[in-house]
């Protein structure tokens, strides 16, 4: 997106910068607290997923920055065409990357509980999920921070993939907790961070879209998701 | 409530939401120039005004928007100097022919202006002194149509008991409604709002809006504004026009949410250097 020449009111430009900081600061909290959870999960480091719990506090006083920003810039400025775009998709990604920031901590929770108990081998595959969910959440905020349009289309087309992933590890965990019944508290578990993950990558990809609607006005539309197969009992 | 039966038949004919697609061009302006002297004011302009739609004109000051609305109702030929040249077509006829009779034009659209000009007169008398340069109406007709026009303006309840007492002692929220009920009272099919609601507080601005919402079902109309909420919340249609040319026109959602040319970018988000 080509840089903007600046307003006449240059406060107006102070505000919409302060929004954006706020938003690039939400985005970096959560990819930290996304990389702690992978690490606490993967490492059973208790006090890791404690600090990742504690940091959901700072995102939901982050989330209440952006919005205290957005409804000012929309009392004083009224903004129209590319600000009012920015503004309205800023307020979004807000609500999405707290959103994101609730799923790490809940992971962390549950990577407590995980800890200790056996299940290597399934665990692998959900930190495999976690990596592609993370490097999904840091690509949608790179195409926010550049105002990318191309970048967030190739976001968008990334969350499939996570999606077949996500259904790839529910089949296997369910296959593992078939094998040994014994493990199905390690599982159930495991499922919940699985799935976790898999709404990352949703609020990348929602992201994403309000990149492309910021840079282009392009409108998201509704994705058609498909979902589990039903699993018999037996 | 008295109601001229021709209007009538028209109101609600087009529903509110009914989108600007469906809608035929009423006014069709085809390179449209327009010179104060030899200064150039309008250069090439080609537009279509909606019928029975709203259509907003921006642009900064001395763009061309006032000049444009008095070439259509043919205002500038009371200034030597001034001249315009292409076409303004509107019911088969080119409105800047010389053969079009200009009392005549302007009973067929009106104009409301920047402040309310009521004339020194009473409030009866201010819708019935137009009336009476275009028809002979009895005085129960006269009566009937003033009451319709004050109807139509959302005004009626205001002033049905002091109908006889000067327009001057009037708010200014009501003598521009006053104005608006004078211009339609000789039933123009075009009304044109040069800054309607520019001297008036809030709450007189929202009543004259909410009137534009009202009388969008019977008149094509076309309004100067420079306020951009204004054009958004009144307009189904908007132009932009920069030293005289019409940089962009289009559906005022589009126009406002996502401008196609970066000069309607720069002007809308306050960026016009």
């Amino acid at each position: 997106m080509a840089d903007q020449a600046p307003h006449i009111v240059s406060s107006y430009d102070d505000e919409l910068h302060r929004l954006r900081s706020v938003i690039l600061q939400m985005g970096a909290l959560c990819d930290a607290q996304l990389t702690a959870a992978i690490d606490a999960l993967a490492e059973g480091d208790a006090p890791g997923a404690q600090a990742v719990v504690a940091l959901d506090a700072r995102a939901d006083a982050l989330y209440d920055e952006a919005q205290d920003a957005a409804i000012g810039i929309f009392v004083r400025h009224a903004p129209l065409a590319d600000d009012l775009r920015e503004v309205v998709a800023t307020l979004k990604i807000a609500g999405w990357l707290e959103r994101a920031a609730d799923h790490a901590k809940n992971i962390a929770r549950r990577a407590v509980d995980v800890a200790g108990l056996d299940a290597a081998a399934p665990a692998a595959l959900v930190l495999d999920l976690g990596a592609q969910a993370k490097a999904l959440m840091r690509a949608a905020l790179e195409a926010y921070a550049d105002r990318d349009a191309v970048q967030a289309t190739n976001v968008i087309a990334g969350d499939e993939r996570i999606d077949a992933d996500y259904r790839r590890v529910f089949d296997a965990l369910l296959a593992f907790t078939k094998g040994q019944p014994l493990a199905l508290t390690a599982t159930t578990h495991l499922h919940f961070i699985a799935k976790n993950f898999e709404r990352i990558a949703d609020e990348a990809t929602n992201i994403a879209e309000q990149v492309r609607y910021a840079v282009s006005g392009e409108v998201p539309v509704p994705r058609v998701t498909t979902p589990l197969p039903v699993v018999s009992a037996g | 409530m008295a109601e001229a039966p021709e209007m009538a038949s028209l109101a609600g004919a087009i529903p509110h939401n009914e989108s600007l697609a469906t809608a035929t061009p009423y006014i069709r302006i085809r390179n449209l120039d327009f010179y104060y002297g030899d200064n150039k004011a309008l250069k090439g302009i080609n537009l279509d005004f909606p019928e029975r739609r709203v259509t907003a004109l921006i642009g900064p000051s001395g763009c061309g928007k006032s000049t444009l609305l008095r070439v259509i109702n043919r205002m500038y030929s009371l200034y030597p100097g001034q001249r315009a040249t292409g076409e303004v077509m509107m019911a088969g006829e080119n409105l800047i022919d010389d053969k079009v009779d200009p009392t005549d034009l302007r009973g067929r659209i009106g104009m409301v202006f920047q402040k309310p000009t009521p004339f020194p007169m009473s409030i009866y008398e201010n819708i019935s002194f137009g009336i009476k340069l275009h028809e002979r109406l009895s005085k129960s007709a006269m009566d009937e149509r003033v009451e319709w026009s004050l109807r139509k303006a959302a005004l009626w309840d205001e002033a049905k008991d002091r109908l006889n007492q000067s327009a001057l002692g009037m708010s200014g929220g009501q003598q521009q409604r006053l104005c608006i009920a004078r211009t339609i009272a000789v039933k123009p099919q075009v009304l044109l709002f040069d800054e309607p609601t520019s001297a008036l507080d809030p709450i007189s601005t929202a009543k004259v809006e909410e009137l534009i919402a009202e009388l969008r079902h019977d008149f094509t109309i076309v309004i100067v504004t420079h306020s951009m909420q204004q054009a958004a919340r009144c307009s189904d249609q908007t132009a932009f026009l920069f030293l005289g040319d019409v940089i962009e026109v289009g559906a005022t959602a589009q126009v406002f949410t996502n401008p196609r040319e970066q000069r309607t970018k720069d002007y809308v988000t306050g960026r016009f250097g």
